[in-house]
C-alpha cells in the first residue's frame, strides 16, 4: 500500500492548506470604510445586533401563538435600536459565551438581563442598568422548617453556575453601591448550567435533590405562576444592577456606543419607559432604583 | 439401502427439500412478527410509562410544529454538511496517514491524535472563540459544521485508512502487474473495495453526527435540541419538548438507517454466491 | 495485427534477442539472500520451468523480473526495455510501467479483482493502462475469455467461479494486455487437484500458440512435456538447467538428483 500514493497526495496536500489559507483571508463581512467607531458602525450598518438567551420568561422567551421574540428584556432592545434608528437582529450564543467577552464582532450588545460585577467588566462596557432584580432563596412549596435564608447554612442549594448567586454563597460577591450581608454558611453549592434546571431539580420535592435555589424573584415567581411548587423564604437577600453589556474588545472602539446606549436607557428612565414596561411584565417597578444608578468614577 | 427403492426415495428426498425450503420461510416469517411484537410491547409499555409523566399535550401540539420545522432541517442540514466535509477530510487524512512521507502521515496522525483525544464541545469552543484571536470570524454555523467536520473526520480518517488497508496485497500485485500506476491501482482497485467496507461505519459514524450536531446549540445554532430547551425550559415544560426532539431524532436516524442498508446490499451485489 | 497473431505473442523478435534477459541479479531480503547471482535469456516462443525446493528463490525471482519485488542488484531486460536495480528517477519508473505492459504475470493466489464482473476483469487493463477505448477492450476480452473456454461467464462476479475458472481468468486479464512473455507463479497450486488440469490444458494451449512463458510449478508432467528448458534452482542460483529429457532422465548435479528423487517417486 505504501508507494502507491504519493503523486495526489502531494496535490491533496497542497490544496488542503490552500483552502485553510483561503478560509482565512476570506475578506470579513463588508464594512462601511467610514466607521471607525462601534457606535457609527452601528449606524452604517442600519442594523444593531443583540444577543439574548431566550430562556427566561418574562426577560426573553418566545411567545406561545406567534413563537417571536418576546419579554422585558426584548422590548427594552427594541426601543433601544428604535431611538437609534436602526433596524434589530437577535442572536442567541451560550449565556458564557456572552458574558465572556471576546465576541468577535458577532454581535454588538447583550440585552439580556445581565448583572453587573466587577469579574465581568473586566471583559465587558456596562450601560446604564435599566433595572434591578432582587435575588430570592425559594424553598419547595411543601417546606415548613425554614424561617429565613440564615437557616440554609450548610444546605444544598443549587444556583447557575458562575453567575452572581453563586458569589454569593462564596461569599465573593461585590455589587458597587451594595452592602450584602452574606447569611448563609458553609452552603453545599450545586451548579447547573442555568438556574431553571435548579428550579426542576428542586421541584422534584423538598430536599430529593435540592434544599433551596437562589434565582431572581422575577423568575421564581414566573414558576409558580406556572405551578411549580416553590415558595420565597423571606426576603430579597441582595439587588442586582441589570445593564446592557458591550465587548471591551470589539475591533472597532466600543465607548461611544455604550454612552450613546447609556444616554438612551437614562432617557427611558426619564420618561417612564422603563418603568411602565417593568410594570408590564413583572407587575412591580424594578426599574427606578437603576435609574438612581452611579457607575464608579472610573466607569464601567 | 434395499435395492428398487432408491426412486422412491429419491423423489421423496426432493419433496423433503422443496419443505424445507417452505418451513425455513415460515420460521423467517414468524421470527419477524416475533420481533415486531417485541417493538410493539416495548412500545406500549414505554407509552404507559409516559402517560403516568402527566405530560402536558396541550405544550405538545402547540410547540411540536415549531420545534421540529425550525430544529429538523437544521439538524439535518449542519449534520449532512459536515459527513460530507468529515469524508473529505477522512479521505485526505487516511491517503496521508499510509503514504511513505514522514511529514504527510505525521501531519494525519497528529490530526487524528488531537481530534479523537479532546471532547467534542471543546473543539466547538475553540473554533467559535478561539479562531477570532487569528482574525477568523466564522459565523456560528460555520463555526459548528467545521468543528463537526474536523472531530468526525479524525474518527472516520482511522476507519477509512483501516478499511484500504485490509484490501489484501495481492490486489494491489495484480493491478501493478498489469502496468498500473500506483495512482491507477488505487483509484480503479482499491479504493472500490475499500468502500464497500467503509459505508456501513460512515452510515454509524452519520447516525452519530445527527445526536452530537445537538454540542452546536451552544452557539445559538437553532437545530432540534436548541428548538426544543427554548420552547419547554421557560414553561417548566423540558420533558415534553425533549420528548418530541428524541423522537424527531430517533425518526431521522431509523430512516438513514435505512437508507444505509439499501446502498450496502447494493453494493454487496459483487460478494453474493 | 489479427487477434490470433496477438495471441501469438505479437510481433516476432528481431535478429533472436531474448525476449527477457537476466544479468547477475541478486536480492537481499535484510540479512537473508534469496537471490544470489542469477543469469538467464529465455527466447521468444520459449517455455522455461523453474522447479526446486519451496524457499529456494522461485516466487522471488519471477516477482524481481517485473519489480514486484525490488532487486537488489543486476540487471533485468523484457522486450528491449532495460532496468538496472537501484534508485530510480521519473524516466525509468516510465520505463517500469512499460516493462510491466509487456509482462504477464499469474498468481497462485488468482487475485481477480472482486468488485468487478469477469468481463471487466479482462479488458480493465487496456482500458486502464493502454487507454483503448471500450468497445474494443471488451471484444479483446471476449476473445481471451473464449481461449480460455469462460465466455458464458462473461457477466458472473469472480466469487461465483471455481478456483479452476478463477484461475483461467486471471490468465485471459493477464493476455489481455498482449504482454510478450507470461510469468506463472504456481499457477495450479492454490486449485482443487481435479480443477489443476483444466488450468494446465490452457497453459498448454497457450505454449502450442508460441507464447513466451516462465513458468514456476511443481507439476512435473507439464514440465516434462511442454517446456523447451527446465531449470532446477536451489539456495537462490541456477543449480542446472537444460531439456526435460536431460534434466528428467540424466541430471547431472547431486541436488538436482536430490530433488528428483523426492518429488518423483
Ligand atoms: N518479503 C519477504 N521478506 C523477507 N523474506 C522473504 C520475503 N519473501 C520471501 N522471503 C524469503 O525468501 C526466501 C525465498 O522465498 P520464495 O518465496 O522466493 O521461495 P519459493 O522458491 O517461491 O518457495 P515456494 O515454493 O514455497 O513458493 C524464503 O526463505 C522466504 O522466506
Ligand atoms: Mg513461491
Amino acid at each position: 500500500m505504501r508507494r502507491i500514493i504519493r503523486g495526489p497526495l502531494v496535490v491533496l496536500a497542497v490544496v488542503l492548506v490552500a483552502a485553510l489559507a483561503a478560509t482565512a483571508c476570506q475578506p470579513r463581512p463588508a464594512q462601511p470604510q467610514a466607521a471607525n467607531d462601534l457606535l457609527a458602525e452601528v449606524l452604517a450598518r442600519g442594523v444593531l445586533r443583540v444577543a439574548t438567551d431566550p430562556n427566561y420568561p418574562p426577560q426573553s422567551y418566545l411567545d406561545e401563538a406567534t413563537k417571536q421574540w418576546t419579554g422585558f428584556d426584548i422590548d427594552v432592545a427594541r426601543e433601544i435600536a428604535r431611538r437609534l434608528g436602526v433596524e434589530l437582529e437577535f442572536v442567541t450564543p451560550d449565556w458564557d459565551l456572552i458574558t465572556a467577552g471576546n465576541w468577535a464582532d458577532r454581535w454588538d450588545l447583550s440585552i439580556g438581563s445581565m448583572t453587573i460585577t466587577p469579574e465581568r467588566a473586566k471583559g465587558l462596557h456596562f450601560t446604564q442598568p435599566y433595572y434591578t432584580t432582587p435575588a430570592q432563596v425559594f424553598v419547595h412549596a411543601s417546606n415548613t422548617s425554614y424561617r429565613s435564608p440564615a437557616d440554609l447554612s450548610g444546605k444544598r442549594i443549587g444556583v447557575c453556575g458562575g453567575c452572581t448567586y453563586e458569589e454569593y454563597l462564596t461569599k465573593t460577591l461585590s455589587i458597587p453601591g451594595e452592602t450584602i450581608n452574606f447569611v448563609i454558611d458553609g452552603a453545599d453549592i450545586r451548579a447547573y448550567p442555568t438556574d431553571l434546571y435548579a428550579v426542576e431539580d428542586l421541584a422534584l420535592g423538598d430536599g430529593v435533590r435540592l434544599d433551596a435555589v437562589i434565582t431572581a424573584l422575577p423568575t421564581g415567581l414566573e414558576a409558580i405562576e406556572a405551578g411549580v411548587p416553590l415558595k420565597p423564604l423571606g426576603d430579597p437577600i441582595y439587588f442586582e444592577y441589570l445593564a446592557g453589556a458591550v465587548d471591551r474588545n470589539a475591533s472597532k472602539n466600543p465607548v461611544p456606543f455604550v454612552e450613546k446606549v447609556s444616554e438612551i436607557i437614562k432617557a427611558m428612565h426619564a420618561d417612564g419607559t422603563l418603568k411602565r414596561l417593568s410594570e408590564q411584565y413583572y407587575g412591580v417597578d424594578l426599574a427606578a432604583a437603576a435609574a438612581a444608578f452611579k457607575p464608579p468614577p472610573e466607569g464601567y | 439401502m434395499v435395492p428398487g427403492a432408491v426412486r422412491p426415495v429419491d423423489v421423496a428426498d426432493a419433496a423433503w427439500g422443496e419443505r424445507q425450503l417452505l418451513v425455513q420461510a415460515r420460521q423467517r416469517r414468524v421470527r419477524q412478527l416475533q420481533l415486531f411484537a417485541v417493538w410493539l410491547g416495548i412500545i406500549v409499555l414505554v407509552a404507559g410509562v409516559l402517560v403516568r409523566f402527566n405530560l402536558d399535550v396541550g405544550f405538545m401540539t402547540t410547540w411540536g410544529w415549531f420545534i421540529l420545522s425550525r430544529g429538523v432541517p437544521t439538524t439535518l442540514g449542519v449534520s449532512l454538511a459536515s459527513i460530507t466535509f468529515a469524508t473529505v477530510l477522512a479521505l485526505i487524512g487516511s491517503l496521508m496517514r499510509i503514504s511513505r512521507s514522514p511529514i504527510l502521515s505525521g501531519i494525519a496522525s497528529f490530526y487524528v491524535s488531537l481530534f479523537r483525544g479532546t471532547p467534542l464541545l471543546v473543539q466547538i469552543y475553540i473554533i467559535y472563540i478561539g479562531l477570532p484571536q487569528l482574525g477568523i470570524v466564522l459565523p456560528a454555523i460555520f463555526a459548528g459544521v467545521l468543528a463537526l467536520s474536523l472531530n468526525y473526520g479524525a474518527y472516520m480518517t482511522e476507519i477509512f485508512r483501516a478499511g484500504i488497508q485490509s484490501i489484501g496485497h495481492g490486489q494491489r500485485e495484480a493491478a501493478l502487474s498489469l502496468g498500473m500506476t500506483p495512482q491507477q491501482t488505487f483509484r480503479r482497485i482499491i479504493w472500490p473495495q475499500a468502500v464497500r467496507l467503509i459505508i456501513p461505519p460512515i452510515g454509524n459514524e452519520f447516525v452519530a453526527m445527527l445526536k452530537d450536531s445537538s454540542l452546536v446549540s451552544v452557539m445559538g445554532i437553532w437545530e432540534l435540541t436548541f428548538t426544543a430547551t427554548k420552547s419547554g425550559r421557560p414553561r417548566f415544560k423540558n420533558m415534553e419538548a425533549l420528548l418530541i426532539a428524541a423522537a424527531a431524532y430517533w425518526v431521522l436516524t431509523a430512516l438513514f438507517s435505512t437508507i444505509q442498508s439499501l446502498i450496502e446490499s447494493r453494493l454487496g451485489k459483487a460478494h453474493e454466491r | 495485427m489479427s487477434a490470433e497473431e496477438r495471441f501469438a505473442g505479437g510481433e516476432r523478435a528481431v535478429n533472436g534477442e531474448p525476449v527477457v534477459r537476466v544479468r547477475n541479479l541478486h536480492k537481499w531480503f535484510g540479512r537473508l539472500h534469496v537471490l544470489r547471482g542469477v543469469d538467464l535469456d529465455v527466447a521468444e516462443r520459449e517455455v522455461v520451468v523453474i522447479i526446486g525446493r519451496s524457499g529456494s528463490g522461485k516466487s522471488t525471482f519471477l516477482r524481481c523480473i517485473n519489480f514486484l519485488e525490488e532487486p537488489s542488484a543486476g540487471e533485468v531486460a523484457v522486450a528491449g526495455i532495460s532496468i538496472p536495480a537501484g534508485h530510480r528517477g521519473r524516466e525509468l519508473n516510465r520505463d517500469l510501467l512499460k516493462l510491466r505492459m509487456r509482462t504477464g504475470m499469474v498468481f497462485q493466489e488468482f487475485n481477480l479483482f472482486p468488485h468487478m464482473t469477469v468481463l471487466e476483469n479482462v479488458s480493465e487493463g487496456p482500458v486502464t493502462v493502454k487507454r483503448i477505448p471500450r468497445a474494443e477492450a471488451v471484444r479483446m476480452g471476449e476473445h481471451f475469455l473464449a481461449k480460455v473456454g469462460l465466455l458464458d461467464k462473461r457477466d458472473e462476479y469472480p466469487i461465483r467461479l471455481s478456483s479452476g475458472q478463477k484461475q483461467r481468468v486471471a490468465i485471459a486479464r493477464a493476455l489481455c494486455m498482449e504482454p510478450r512473455v507470461m510469468l506463472f507463479d504456481e499457477p495450479t497450486s492454490a486449485l482443487d487437484p481435479e480443477l489443476t488440469g483444466e488450468v494446465l490444458d490452457v497453459m498448454r494451449q497457450l505454449a502450442r500458440d508460441g507464447m513466451t512463458m516462465l513458468v514456476v510449478t511443481h507439476e512435473m508432467g507439464f514440465a516434462r512435456d511442454v517446456a523447451d528448458r527446465v531449470i532446477f534452482m536451489e539456495d537462490g542460483i541456477f543449480v542446472e538447467q537444460g531439456p526435460p529429457d536431460v534434466i528428467f532422465r540424466r541430471p547431472q548435479d547431486p541436488r538436482t538428483q536430490r530433488f528428483l528423487q523426492r518429488v518423483l517417486d
